[in-house]
């Protein structure tokens, strides 16, 4: 678990993380999610205890990453990817693995089958003694990525995994971190990639020097906007919405042309009660949809317009 | 603090992966000291190889060669008690043979037991010289006594009471000599060889500029810093295992230069010496001693610099700077302000232990996780 209470650091008079406040559950993948320039990368370098914070405290699987002797105890248990993926591209790839390896102490035969298995999951196993500077992009961050994992580390700690990728390796590296899911592993994701936080993340922190809002995206979206269940109608008439406010669990309705918004407790429950009175009352309906609001909308409403 | 000393070695050994990838450096480390090592001895000893060659009174000696058809023999009150056959050979080389109370010029002798002579450009091995002069001579493998040698070489002599002046003398035992200067010959190898001890306690400083440069600076140009300094490594092991990377090729690479040095030079000088010079106490004591210390200040300085500078070249440009304060030494040694004698080697060494453990002490401070991610430019 990774529980953070206060944390801050300061950069001389600049302020870049003010008292964050997370808790994340083992096994999940969590996002934290902010504009450039927002604290996420020395929030990151805190918690693998590159930079001291000036304030506050943070603990990984309960060692303190202010205390001494636990700093190397988190370095063993947690693998890191910084925003650039910083290979030595003058080595081949098995030599970059093995470097990691030996430094975070894996035992011989361990280390061999892991670098192997890791390389044919990346299927460059033919290519391990090819110096890295000639694989693309994508296949450099893959491979700093697995450089992270090879020590099998229990928190894994991703700053900005897909920023400057092309589309393509955007996608081959958020699918290799999708399947890192799997295992039971916690992963800690700075981005400001808001589809990636989507799809990948378990759990969301909108953050900007301070940590603005925090849970699934979901349910940051429900803080914001009420449930809305939307109806499309053939036949529209200004008698409907009237006739649905009155109904239980509506809290409110608003017709624009052929469409229904219809603010509810719960949509599961109300939608079939709206439909059933719409038709009794005559209303074609064509089509009902609860409304969604993707991370977008709500990172948007949370920064967008304060930045 | 931790420390671990095969944590050391991992790092190192990575970047002993790089350099060995990268030819250039390898060129860079290699090749310019072994050239040095090359063309001094060569570039000084070959033009003296003809005088150093006639010194060598042995028995190989081409004996036509100090022939002369100008050669003549003074022999003053016939006193000679056996010649062998000095119209064509021009040599007393019978065994024994007795010379006495004769002025001689240009002739080689060998066996005899020269007395009351003067002699002027002979050779004289195997042989008793007593009560005589011998001007421009070459004395080897003889007794001498109550004499005196001008202008002459002896070798493989003993003997008391001498005269000489500008004579060279190896390998010799003899009392009471008076010297009136410096030898030429022996003066001129010691600077020379000064020199050569100077530039070769210079190299291990200059050499790690490059490579130094490239294992701190490049990777921190590289951005692989971050990523290396999350592994449960400590900032000591990560410190000392990049100066050993820079450490080892320097070292190496000097050791390989000095080998091949001392040979070149103990090919080139041996005939006249007959001993070997090099490696003697003050040489050993500057390669084992003295030159990695010289190393380990070359590399904390440019640990030092790496955390100021974010540019290779800009780091070399400043880590050639540390050249000067030997450059200083190199220039008043050859001002003869001080002798580099085996206590002033000492000294140096022991100031450099201080100097080194100041630096390192400083590197250290300045090679710290947080301040290389924060403060490192």
């Amino acid at each position: 678990m990774i529980t953070t209470k206060g944390l801050s650091r300061a950069f001389g008079p600049i302020l870049a993380v003010n008292k964050l406040d997370l808790n994340i559950q083992d096994g999940q993948i969590f996002g934290l999610i902010g504009p450039n320039g927002a604290g996420k990368t020395t929030t990151i370098r805190m918690l693998t205890c590159l930079i001291e914070p000036t304030l506050g405290s943070a603990q990984l699987d309960g060692f303190d990453i202010r205390k001494e002797d636990d700093k190397y105890r988190i370095r063993e248990i947690t693998g890191l990817l910084p925003e650039s993926p910083g290979l030595y591209e003058t080595l081949s790839a098995y030599q970059n693995l093995e470097y990691y390896a030996d430094l975070y102490d894996m035992d011989p035969t361990v280390k061999d089958l892991s670098i192997e298995r890791y390389l044919r999951m990346l299927g460059i196993w033919d290519k391990s003694d090819v110096t890295c500077g000639t694989f693309s992009r994508g296949m450099k961050q893959k491979l700093a990525i697995v450089r992270a994992l090879i020590h099998e580390p229990k928190y894994l700690l991703l700053d900005e995994p897909t920023a400057s990728l092309d589309p393509a390796s955007v996608a081959t590296v958020r699918e290799f971190i999708s399947e890192l899911k799997t295992k039971k592993r916690t992963i800690f994701i700075n981005t400001h990639n808001l589809d990636e936080a989507e799809r990948l993340c378990d759990r969301v922190g909108i953050f900007n020097k301070k940590l603005i809002a925090e849970g699934t995206p979901k349910e940051l979206a429900l803080k914001l906007w009420p449930r809305r269940v939307v109806i499309e109608v053939r036949n529209p008439n200004e008698w409907y919405a009237k006739n649905l406010s009155a109904l239980s669990g509506v809290t409110f309705v608003e017709a624009t042309g052929l469409r229904l918004m219809v603010d509810v407790d719960d949509p599961g429950v109300r939608a079939p009660e709206i439909v059933k009175v719409l038709v009794e009352n005559g209303a074609e309906v064509s089509s009902v949809n609860e409304e969604v609001h993707n991370l977008e909308e709500v990172y948007l409403e949370l920064i967008g317009g304060k930045s | 603090m931790r420390l671990r000393w095969d944590k050391v070695w991992i790092v190192a050994r990575k970047d002993l992966w790089e350099f060995r990838r990268n030819k250039f450096i390898i060129y860079t480390m290699l090749i310019t000291p072994i050239i040095m090592a090359m063309l001094v001895p060569i570039g000084t000893f070959i033009p003296l190889k003809d005088v150093l060659v006639e010194a060598n009174v042995g028995e190989e000696f081409d004996y036509d060669r100090v022939h002369t058809p100008f050669v003549f023999v003074t022999i003053d009150q016939n006193n000679i008690d056996m010649y062998h056959d000095l119209s064509s050979n021009m040599s007393f080389y019978q065994e024994y043979a007795s010379i006495r109370n004769v002025s001689i010029r240009s002739v080689t002798f060998h066996n005899c037991i020269i007395v009351n002579t003067t002699i002027e450009e002979a050779i004289i091995w195997d042989s008793v010289i007593s009560e005589s002069v011998v001007t421009s001579g070459m004395i080897t493998d003889s007794f001498i006594l109550n004499s005196t040698v001008w202008h002459g070489r002896i070798a493989g002599s003993s003997g008391t009471n001498i005269t000489t002046n500008d004579a060279y003398r190896t390998d010799s035992d003899l009392y009471d000599v008076h010297l009136p200067a410096e030898l030429d010959m022996v003066a001129f190898y010691r600077t020379l060889m000064d020199s050569m001890l100077i530039l070769f306690v210079m190299l291990p400083a200059i050499l790690p500029t490059v490579l130094a440069s490239y294992s701190f600076i490049g990777e921190k140009q590289n951005k692989s810093l971050e990523p290396l300094l999350a592994t449960p490594t400590s900032d000591m092991e990560l410190l000392l295992g990049k100066s050993l990377s820079v450490f080892i090729p320097t070292m190496t690479s000097t050791l390989v230069a000095f080998i091949l040095f001392a040979v070149l030079v103990d090919y080139f000088t041996y005939s006249f010496f007959h001993e070997i010079m090099i490696p003697d106490a003050r040489w050993i004591v500057a390669i084992v001693v003295i030159s990695p210390l010289f190393c380990i200040m070359g590399i904390m300085i440019n640990v030092l610099i790496s955390s100021k500078v974010s540019d290779v070249r800009a780091s070399q440009q400043i880590g050639s700077l540390v050249v000067l304060p030997i450059v200083a030494l190199f220039i008043m040694s050859s001002m003869q302000l001080f002798a580099l004698n085996m206590m002033m080697l000492l000294v140096l060494a022991l100031f450099l232990v201080g100097l080194d453990g100041l630096v390192f002490w400083l590197s250290y401070k300045s090679f710290k996780r947080e301040k290389i991610l924060v403060e490192w430019r």
